[in-house]
């Protein structure tokens, strides 16, 4: 079910309504129910999935907090070592449930084209319904018990719960149980001001995302769909408008389900943080797509970054090439790890594989070269502390995002090189004035209003950077509260990219 | 133990400074590259190997939380 | 604190409903044509909507149908020479079904006591544009919800997202059109209701068949199915040779059935049925609707089957219309001209058949006396013959402001007749001048405020009846040999060789005709610009109906 659709806002209604109708202790059970339905329009196939992975996680964590709760106040040696197995092999386990979801399609083809020759053009991905997602919610799960900073559940259905809630099926967040869990167990009473606060969020995240998203995609499909043909100058619109549209598409959606998350008394996890502020690339991946930044942080990176044997490794590179490069080793290593697999995460395919090199170099240099890159700072006697360099850091990591993006749009490596290519050589800068711009998917009118809405954007983003922008509204007199609604509404009723007559532009995230 | 530590880290991170507060962490002093770095550092030096189950706030809040930290791992 | 709560959410809701009903009346379109010669798109919500204008007791007869009705039916020719009050509730290719929801809606304000069909959609698949000229322009309500699922029923909608939503809801479709809004759209709207439904056009392009021509074709057609005829005579229909509707022409059985729902309202009312035909001259292969024998006998026997009365004013009357004056596009539409001989003959019917009664209104006193003045307007705009044109300037000189100026050379086609008649007109010194020479003459309010005769240039200027006004005559000596005539800054003289006559309409201001003869020919062949000649004939309905337009 598309989330920009009537059905969703009726379904969401409705589940609203059932949800602080009936006595509290059934609101878990209804969201489960809602959540089953949910799935259900999609196709019972994905439901086997999540079952499965649900199986494999409530009866391993189960198992290993019964070891725990056996032998309190220390556990021998051999039964540490059995939880630990659990851990790896259910881990594996759902972990191969994802891979299988993800390749298993690819792989079965490519073994079948082997064996009986002959090429289809592309296999069709399956996606399975977020499954990136709740394995990985799951796999943190089992891993919480397993390091005892969560308990297991007992309640198998409880568990389902947490992994297919369905507001955060499509595009995450990437939920953790310990946080998610207890408020989905809460009794939660109806407030005025949650309900208003969630509206208002579902709006914004709405305007983002059929206002914004919707339209630059006009634009952007129009010319990635020409690369070779297409200048420089387009292509460099384009891929300007790729990086708004994807952070307005993922964050909007983002907004759509946590403000409905919130009128329901549920806090999800923030996933975003105005990235576009960003003035580092390790900064930026602290506030895009943070959830799955963090998973990674405390699953991955921290585990093999003081996992014995690197620390090990860090120290005979230490004595044998210094402390640079010892320390070098401990970030290179886990970093590349976790680079890749980000990487591989979003889509298994060289584009995204070159994507996740390309953070990983970015992200490891800064912090390996950081002494370099503050002495150049210092000869070229740069101000690190004015307004100007601070911006300057900002149009810097932005770029270096609207590059990340030329490698991810086209899908495709080669047609990637394409636009580097246009970008470089064929730039035509006449093309930003002749009107040109005006023909690529988006009128006149249209294209004034995209530019616009990115002003509108900014101007919003910078308010929340500094103060709840929710609050102050909440603060002011009802009319120009009233207004700021009806405004936000109409503004998504006319100018949404919706209805006969525009393609349905589906969530970028969502197959993943 | 205490001023063990503090001399080892303050030669490993100098920009830092460890008794600024009694929540390094909380407070965002430290955050997750520094603390693979003490981590390494405490671990190579004190030869113990600190489970993952102990990395939280409260052990590295401060020099003393690490310090009982180190002492408990250490036997 | 509940109560609070509730009360809010009703107040914000209902706020918030207005302005989406305000907002989406904005952005739907309202299929008013625009394109003012496209007949295709119809003035549909005028039509619609125009009707609330009359009262309960103002309305006897409402006529359903197409193009050929609103283009052939004049309700105010039916109120001047019979007293009949009627509605022309036709829009482009109304779907039977379209005819059968809007007639629903008639009775809800209204009791007509004849309900008229024209049969011409009996016999198509109306497609969806026509569905939703009519669905676009009713109010939302069980009315439209009944009409959009007949719309969906038979298969109208475009895809996924064209559903019983967004047809209730146009804005769903129609959001898009904010690009286009100007202030045009903030225009209120609903003007030139005198007509009652009738679209006023005056274009005259005759059709090149006979009724002969017509029934020849048919039968080459019939014969040519049938096996008959192994190519086809004169080559005509030969490209047409595949779709079956051509040859044996069918009503379908939805038709037939909205066709019975017709008929079963006007007896739940008390309203009597009548089924006609305005006749069109045209051959079926270059006009799917055009009228044949065969279409009409398929009509005539259900008609006796569902014993309805059934006038077919082609092949069931003597001829009524000229296809040669009275066509606006070769014969497969009337124009106004035709309308009325249409009406002139509907009216006599309807009295007789006691379908209808003579009556009288002020409304429609009212509308026909904006009506007359259209029509005149129009049938000056149509004369191109030169000594009727003069003649009916003279008749009209009392209320226009008429003014000439010669262009080149204007004199050696002028008879001592025409001269005559010029003098009635008023103008003394006409022929006075000799070959190539300049002349220009006012009249205005009956009579000659200025007349001059120059071998050089003319010029004149002067405010005449609040209108300014600038006329200049070079003859044929000069290096640019034309005329110029400027009513309120704005050029309206053709600027052809001969006399340059412009027509401007005291009670409106409005210029109402530039046309020239060429005078300086035997022949006087007139030469308009018809395209402007029809932006003049809106202007003048609309300053007639709308105050301080």
């Amino acid at each position: 079910m598309n989330l920009a659709s009537a059905f969703f806002v009726l379904f969401s209604a409705a589940i609203i309504f059932l949800y602080y109708s009936f006595p509290r202790r059934f609101q878990w059970l209804i969201l489960t129910l809602a959540s089953v339905m949910f799935y259900a329009t999609y196709g019972i196939e994905h439901f086997l999935f999540v079952i499965l992975g649900t199986v494999i996680a409530y009866f391993a964590a189960r198992w290993i907090q019964s070891i725990y709760d056996a032998s309190e106040g220390g556990a021998p040696a051999e039964r540490k070592t059995e939880a630990r197995s659990i851990l790896l092999w259910m881990s594996a386990a759902l972990a191969l449930l994802l891979i299988y979801a993800k390749v298993g399609a690819f792989l079965i083809q490519g073994i079948a084209n082997l064996f009986f020759g002959g090429r289809t053009a592309n296999a069709p991905i399956i996606s399975v319904l977020g499954i990136s997602y709740y394995t990985f919610s799951l796999l943190s799960y089992l891993a919480d018990v397993y390091w005892k900073k969560d308990r297991a559940e007992t309640n198998f259905l409880r568990l389902l719960l947490f992994a297919i809630y369905f507001p955060k099926i499509l595009q995450g967040p990437i939920a953790r149980h310990k946080d998610l869990a207890p408020q989905l167990a809460q009794e939660h009473s109806f407030h005025y001001q949650e309900l208003c606060f969630g509206l208002q969020l579902m709006l914004w995240g709405y305007f983002k995302k059929m206002v914004i998203a919707d339209r630059l995609a006009l634009f952007v499909n129009t010319v990635f769909g020409n690369v070779t043909g297409e200048s420089g100058a387009h292509l460099l619109i384009a891929s300007i408008f790729g990086a708004f549209q994807l952070y307005c598409d993922f964050s909007g959606c983002m907004d759509i389900i946590g403000g409905f998350s919130q009128i329901l008394g549920l806090r999800l996890e923030t996933n975003f943080n105005h990235p576009f502020f960003s003035r580092s690339a390790a900064e930026f991946w602290r506030r895009w797509h943070i959830t799955l930044g963090t998973w990674f942080k405390d699953y991955i990176y921290m585990p093999l970054a003081i996992s014995p044997k690197l620390i090990g490794f860090s120290k005979k590179v230490r004595e044998r090439f210094g402390i640079r490069a010892g320390r070098a080793v401990m970030t290179v290593i886990p970093s590349a790890v976790v680079w890749i697999l980000t990487g591989i995460w979003h889509s298994v395919g060289w584009s995204y594989i070159a994507w996740g090199i390309y953070w990983g170099i970015l992200i490891i240099s800064s912090t390996v070269f950081a002494p370099e890159l503050k002495k150049l700072t210092e000869a070229l006697h740069i101000n690190t502390k004015a307004g100007s360099w601070k911006v300057f850091q900002m149009v810097r990591t932005f770029s270096l995002f609207v590059i990340s993006r030329i490698l991810t749009i086209p899908g495709d490596l080669n047609r990637s090189v394409q636009v580097f290519q246009g970008i470089l050589t064929r730039f035509h800068p006449e093309h930003f004035f002749d009107g040109s711009l005006y023909t690529l998917g988006l009128d006149r009118p249209n294209f004034i209003l995209a530019i616009v809405c990115i002003f509108i954007l900014w101007a919003v983003s910078m308010l929340q950077e500094r103060g709840p922008v929710r609050e102050r509204i909440a603060r002011s007199n009802i009319v120009f509260r009233w207004m700021i609604y009806y405004t936000a509404f109409f503004a998504i009723v006319i100018f949404g990219i919706y209805g006969p007559g525009y393609d349905a532009a589906s969530f970028v995230y969502m197959q993943y | 133990m205490k001023e063990k530590i503090q001399k080892l880290l303050e030669s490993e991170c100098p920009d830092i400074d460890f008794t600024a507060s009694n929540e390094l962490v909380t407070d965002g002093i430290l955050e997750s590259l520094t603390l693979t770095i003490i981590i390494a550092a405490l671990s190579m030096e004190f030869g113990i190997s600190i489970p993952y189950e102990d990395i939280i706030e409260e052990n590295f809040n401060s020099l003393d939380a690490m310090a009982a930290m180190v002492e408990r791992l250490a036997n | 604190m509940k109560r609070k709560f509730i009360l809010k959410v009703l107040i914000f809701m209902t706020i918030g409903s207005i302005q989406f009903g305000w907002i989406q009346k904005l952005l739907t379109p309202d299929w008013n044509d625009a394109g003012l010669t496209n007949i295709a798109i119809s003035d549909t919500e005028r039509t619609i909507h125009g009707i609330d204008a009359l009262a309960v007791d103002e309305l006897d007869v409402v006529f359903f149908g197409s193009s050929h009705v609103y283009c052939g039916v004049s309700p105010m020719e039916l109120y001047k020479n019979y007293g009949i009050l009627s509605y022309v509730m036709a829009t482009a290719q109304q779907p039977v079904a379209g005819s059968y929801f809007l007639l629903e809606k008639i009775y809800e304000t209204h009791c007509p006591q004849t309900v008229v069909l024209d049969v011409s959609t009996m016999f198509s698949e109306v497609t969806l544009p026509y569905w939703r000229y009519i669905l676009d322009n009713l109010e939302f309500g069980a009315l439209k919800y009944r009409m959009a699922k007949e719309y969906l029923r038979a298969g109208m909608a475009t895809g996924e997202s064209d559903g019983l939503f967004s047809v209730m809801f146009p804005i769903i479709k129609y959001h898009s059109r904010w690009v286009g809004i100007t202030k045009d759209n903030f225009q209120p709207k609903s003007r030139n209701l005198y007509t009652n439904g009738q679209h006023m056009i005056n274009r005259i392009v005759s059709s090149p068949y006979s009724i002969e021509d017509v029934m020849y074709e048919t039968q080459m057609l019939s014969d040519y199915h049938s096996g008959m005829l192994t190519e086809s005579a004169d080559g005509v229909f030969s490209q047409n040779t595949i779709c079956e509707a051509l040859y044996t022409p069918s009503v379908t059985e939805e038709n037939l059935k909205f066709l019975k729902e017709i008929r079963r309202l006007c007896e739940e009312h008390g309203s009597r049925l009548l089924l006609i035909k305005i006749p069109t001259m045209q051959v079926p292969q270059w006009y799917e609707p055009a009228w044949t024998p065969v279409k009409s006998s398929i009509i005539s026997s259900i008609a006796a089957d569902n014993n309805l009365l059934f006038l077919d004013m082609l092949y069931g009357c003597e001829p009524l219309v000229s296809f040669v004056t009275d066509t606006l596009d070769w014969g497969c539409h009337l124009n106004s001209f035709g309308a009325k001989k249409i009406s002139d003959y509907l009216g006599g019917y309807l009295l007789e058949n006691n379908l209808a009664e003579s009556r009288s209104s002020l409304l429609y006193s009212e509308f026909l006396q904006k009506y007359e003045k259209v029509y005149s307007m129009m049938e000056l705009q149509t004369t191109d013959v030169f000594g009727e044109y003069i003649d009916m300037l003279r008749k009209r000189k009392n209320d226009s402001t008429i003014l000439i100026a010669a262009a080149d050379d204007y004199i050696s086609g002028l008879t001592p007749e025409d001269y005559g008649l010029l003098k009635e007109l008023g103008l003394e010194l006409i022929d006075q001048g000799g070959g190539r020479d300049s002349y220009v003459g006012v009249i205005s309010e009956g009579k000659t405020i200025y007349e001059a005769v120059s071998d050089y240039e003319i010029a004149y200027q002067a405010e005449i009846a609040n209108v300014d006004v600038e006329i200049h005559s070079r003859n044929g000596w000069m290096k640019d040999p034309g005329a110029s005539v400027t009513v309120d800054r704005q050029e309206y003289a053709m600027s052809q060789i001969g006399l340059n006559f412009v027509v401007y309409d005291h009670e409106t201001g409005l210029v109402i005709d530039s046309v020239v003869f060429n005078t300086y020919d035997m022949a006087k062949y007139c030469s308009r610009d018809y395209a402007r000649g029809i932006l003049l004939l809106r202007d003048y309905e609309s300053a007639l109906c709308f105050d301080g337009w």
